[in-house]
């Protein structure tokens, strides 16, 4: 690799090339001292579970998704899951998706010799069975008294079905509907005054973060020799994770709960109205964003800002459609690149986020500048006050632009411009994209201003704005924190103020480098201890 | 759970078997009578017919003046802090509902007079906790919905202690305590296995226990050893969150445990419903999903497989572009203009669906009467006036007597805009709960709403 580098620079004039060692060191937090938050329960999301069975039965196992739903607190749910509880619906329905899933995994020879290894009716091979699966389905070793429980669970179900297979079946079951395994159960060891995540809550935490699924036997292994509670150990293992495929997905779980993509399954137009409008565009829009995110995280690990402000991106015919460009192949997502003139640049000219923060049949400024303000900016908004009347004003002869309507809401209602001078501007600044993000020039027949500003700067395009938002300090900032709070599970508190200043302070220091933000925060102190679990 | 009512269901079961052995039983037994009511309120086995309590709700409210009936130059009497009218013409909104006006009652008039903190959710609370919202980025009501308070003491004997439920249903309505919502079933086709197909036993069906329910038992008493140990190592919080997660098992376990059919007249499996409700032409279905719903629902209640349920045909804030909208139900609200002909086309609409449902509860016998009047069912919405989110003129419909406890065919009128938590606490002596109270804080009442009361 440096050598390349080297050779490289040879080749060019050697006085202007800087060797690579020359790079910054990587922000360091892992010291920084910190009020963390507390130990506690996470409940599996939907996607973990579903990532978690593939990876530890089978990937072709066919999960049912109809779990209990996914409890979502500002705005992630790995936030929500972390004060979520079981519904009896819910036992219910893990209970059904275990039973589904142990018939699965040995419905064929091949899946009981892939799974179990052993003949069931030989005396060890379920008690091996069960602590080989449990380490992994439990993210650690059982107790012998939970080996013994289980055992009990197996010979009952072998005897009751005359079936040893059946046993093996009735063990898998158990240990998936297990609070042991529906929760991460992360509660923390004393270490220097405090509390810190032991080496197995270690292997789940970072295997939710950075592979949205559970430890792998590497991680686990890792684990075991107590190697996660010392950085040496916990960097490798972190480094290792990230130059697997695994934190593709990991990636995307976080791209998904904090652009709020699961959405775009559930996306409502008016076909009457958005003619480019189907089934699956909402589903196409996020394969989109995520290719992108994929491709500017790990394939180029480019700055992140060129993800709000960069021409490239990826299509299928759906969305070539939309964005009216030629379809590059008549299957499949394929590289293009956006005209350099048109006004459509980056994320927010996606129709992830285009048709998403849009009414089924307008477009809706709050609703974008909402989501610039909140998701980007990390500014606060707060609700509508109640009993007022949110409605948009009419169009008249006077008023007839959604600019106008913005306008003259905020003439009327003084109360309300407060926030609405925040959102307002942001949003009208996109409304050359109509509401499932086509272009367009005109609304109501009159020529669209897109120009407006964000703490006082101006812009007058899209690109502008784009430009204007990454330019802000509160982006870094805002990104820093947001990793956090969707790592750890937990929504910062003014007592970790300190801590997620300096993680965006940090993320500016690797040149806005994603994939070394994740490793920082992995590293940080802020994951890694725990608060006193309440 | 067992009360003083299921501890006599019981011992008048045990009294027919010995009684009779088993023969058809037409015996008319007075004493016992007495005890139910006077209206013959038994299924042809002589054992009681339970009262059913139900919710049906829609999302984002009406049009007040299209909602509420014109009273000013009827006869009514006064009663209490109101007015009955023995008869009305039907409102705007209500006219799907001609012709069944004798098996409801509609009360105007009361509100929730809870402080409107977060709009919608506020007033879903109010209406169905009698309590307040907790606000914070998840809103969340602080105290049980009624159907969970009812579920609590008349579940515990069916195979399904509640369900929960709705073709537009979101996230539902239906809350065990803060943070702890029991999520509905969406779709109609997984409803449906998991009442009709998933460890049910038709009439008749074989009585010889499946020896997996044994397997599931003993599957499921490791999992509360796994949870009793781990319960040990947490702090409060963690520690009640584990907590809810084992009375969820334990009521699997009840569940596995009661599977035998049942032997009700007018059970009879229903018909599965479509796999799926795509949209058409961009539009979200409501009515086909909620229609397969009601139908199965009918079925699961004639055969008691529960006795508490919530409907949540569209949650608040929904912004399903319903068939002739120009724009999503939550943004009509609040953007069309005057008297908003579209929003109150969409509550006609929506008081279709409540038609169909009466309709379907009433086709259905049991013993000398239907199924809809051995319910209470709670017919409202989050919101009065959807465009202010006010919380006066609350809507509430209430079909069915509860086995003859409650009026129906009235229309009241609150004269002195009462709290709409006094609806909640009738509903409760209605359902046999009787109570000296009901909600919290701003929602707090200690009596109910007489004129609505038998």
């Amino acid at each position: 690799m440096r050598r390349i580098q080297l050779a490289g620079c040879l080749a060019l004039a050697l006085a202007a090339c800087k060797p690579v060692s020359n790079k910054p060191p990587m922000p360091d937090l892992s010291a920084f001292a910190v009020e963390p938050p507390a130990g506690a329960l996470h409940r599996l999301s939907v996607a973990q579970y579903v990532n978690t069975i593939h990876d530890i039965v089978s990937p072709d196992i066919i999960v049912p998704t109809a779990l209990e739903p996914d409890s979502i607190i500002d705005g992630f749910a790995s936030v929500g899951l972390t004060s979520a509880t079981i519904s009896p619906t819910g036992v219910d329905r893990y209970e059904k998706a275990a039973l589904a899933i142990a018939k699965q995994a040995l419905s064929t020879d091949a899946r009981k010799q892939a799974l179990v290894g052993c003949q069931p009716s030989e005396q060890t091979c379920l008690t091996n069975f069960i602590k080989t699966f449990g380490r992994r389905a439990w993210r650690r070793p059982l107790t012998d008294e939970e080996v013994q429980r289980l055992a009990t669970v197996g010979t009952t179900a072998a005897t009751a079905l005359s079936d040893p297979w059946q046993g093996i079946g009735a063990v898998l079951a158990s240990m998936l509907q297990s609070p042991n395994f529906l929760f991460r159960v992360e509660l923390g060891e004393p270490d220097a005054g405090g509390l810190r995540y032991t080496n197995h809550e270690m292997a789940g935490r970072l295997a939710a973060f950075l592979t949205g699924s559970t430890p792998d036997e590497a991680l686990l292994a890792a684990a075991d020799r107590g190697e996660l509670v010392t950085d040496a150990g916990l960097r490798q293992q972190v480094r290792r994770l990230l130059d697997s495929p695994a934190s593709r997905k990991g990636m995307r779980s976080f791209f998904t709960e904090l652009l709020n993509l699961k959405e775009l399954d559930s996306l409502s137009k008016d076909t009457n109205v958005f003619l480019a409008m189907s089934a699956d565009l909402g589903p196409a829009a996020r394969e989109e964003t995520l290719r992108d995110l994929e491709n500017i995280v790990f394939d180029t690990n480019a700055d992140y800002r060129t993800f709000f402000t960069g021409r490239s991106t990826f299509v299928n015919r759906r969305l070539a459609a939309v964005y009216d460009v030629a379809t590059p192949s008549l299957d499949g997502f394929s590289a293009v690149t956006l005209p350099a003139d048109g006004a459509r640049v980056g994320f927010l000219g996606q129709v992830s986020f285009l048709a998403l923060q849009s009414h089924p049949t307008t477009t809706s400024p709050v609703l974008r500048g909402k989501f610039v303000r909140t998701v980007l900016l990390c500014d606060k908004i707060a609700p509508p006050p109640a009993g007022v009347n949110t409605g948009l004003l009419p169009i008249t002869a006077t008023i007839r632009t959604m600019r106008d309507r913005a306008q003259a809401h905020l003439e009327q209602a003084s109360y309300c411009a407060g926030c609405h001078r925040m959102m307002d501007p942001i949003g009208l600044g996109l409304e050359n994209f109509d509401g499932i993000g086509k272009f367009r020039t005109l609304d109501n027949g009159v020529t669209i201003d897109a120009s407006g500003d964000i703490d006082g700067k101006r812009y007058t395009t899209p690109e502008g704005l784009a430009q204007t938002i990454v330019s802000s300090p509160k982006f870094p900032a805002c990104f820093g924190r947001k990793m956090f709070e969707y790592a750890a599970g937990s929504a910062p508190t003014p007592a970790q103020d300190d801590f997620v200043k300096a993680l965006g302070e940090a993320f500016v220091k690797t040149d806005y480098r994603v994939k070394d933000m994740m490793e920082i925060v992995a590293m940080s102190s802020g994951f890694r201890r725990a608060g006193a679990p309440q | 759970m067992s009360g003083p009512l299921s501890k006599f269901r019981l011992n008048r079961r045990t009294l027919l078997r010995g009684m009779v052995q088993g023969a058809a039983i037409s015996i008319a037994l007075p004493p016992l009578e007495a005890f139910f009511g006077t209206t013959g309120k038994a299924y042809a086995s002589g054992e009681a017919i339970p009262k059913r309590f139900g919710l049906f709700f829609w999302g984002n409210g009406v049009v007040p003046e299209h909602w509420v009936p014109d009273y000013t130059n009827l006869t009514g009497t006064t009663v209490g802090q109101g007015t009955v009218f023995p008869s009305y013409a039907l409102s705007p909104i209500l006219t799907p509902l001609e012709g069944l006006q004798s098996s409801f009652s509609l009360i105007t008039g009361t509100g929730v007079k809870l402080p409107n903190l977060e709009p919608h959710t506020s007033g879903a609370a109010g209406i169905l906790s009698g309590g307040p919202v907790r606000r914070t980025d998840h809103t969340t009501f602080l105290y049980p919905s009624i159907d969970q308070v009812m579920a609590r003491v008349i579940g515990g004997q069916t195979r399904f202690k509640s369900l929960e439920f709705g073709a537009r249903a979101s996230g539902g309505q239906s809350y065990n305590g803060p943070d702890d919502q029991n999520p509905p079933e969406t779709s109609p086709a997984a409803f449906f296995n998991r009442l009709f197909v998933d460890g049910y036993t038709p009439p008749g069906g074989s009585t010889t226990p499946d020896p997996m329910l044994a397997v599931r038992s003993s599957i499921l008493d490791a999992v509360k050893q796994d949870a009793n140990t781990l319960r040990q190592r947490l702090g409060t919080v963690d520690r009640q969150r584990l907590d809810q997660h084992l009375t969820g098992i334990r009521e699997l376990e009840m569940r596995i445990a009661n599977t035998r059919p049942p032997d009700l007249a007018a059970c009879m499996t229903p018909g599965a419903p479509a796999d799926d409700y795509p949209a058409i032409e961009g539009r979200e279905q409501v009515s086909a999903p909620n229609r397969a719903f009601t139908d199965i629902l009918a079925m699961a209640l004639a055969c008691d497989q529960t006795r508490v349920f919530s409907n949540v045909i569209t949650n608040p804030i929904n912004n399903v572009l319903f068939p002739g909208a120009t724009a999503g139900h939550h943004q009509l609200t609040h953007d069309e203009l005057e008297d908003q002909p579209m929003v109150t086309s969409i509550c006609v609409q929506l008081m279709a669906e409540l038609a169909y449902f009466i309709q379907k509860l009433k086709s259905v016998p049991e013993g000398d009467g239907t199924l809809l009047d051995h319910c209470a069912v709670l017919c409202t919405t989050d919101v009065s006036r959807g465009r202010t989110h006010a919380l006066d003129e609350f809507p509430i419909i209430i079909a069915g007597t509860a086995s003859g406890a409650l009026k129906s065919g009235i229309l009241y009128r609150s004269d002195a805009q009462e709290n709409s938590s006094q609806v909640l606490f009738s509903l409760m002596n209605a359902m046999d709960i009787p109570t000296t109270s009901f909600g919290y804080e701003e929602g707090l009442v200690e009596k109910g709403l007489s004129a609505i009361e038998a």
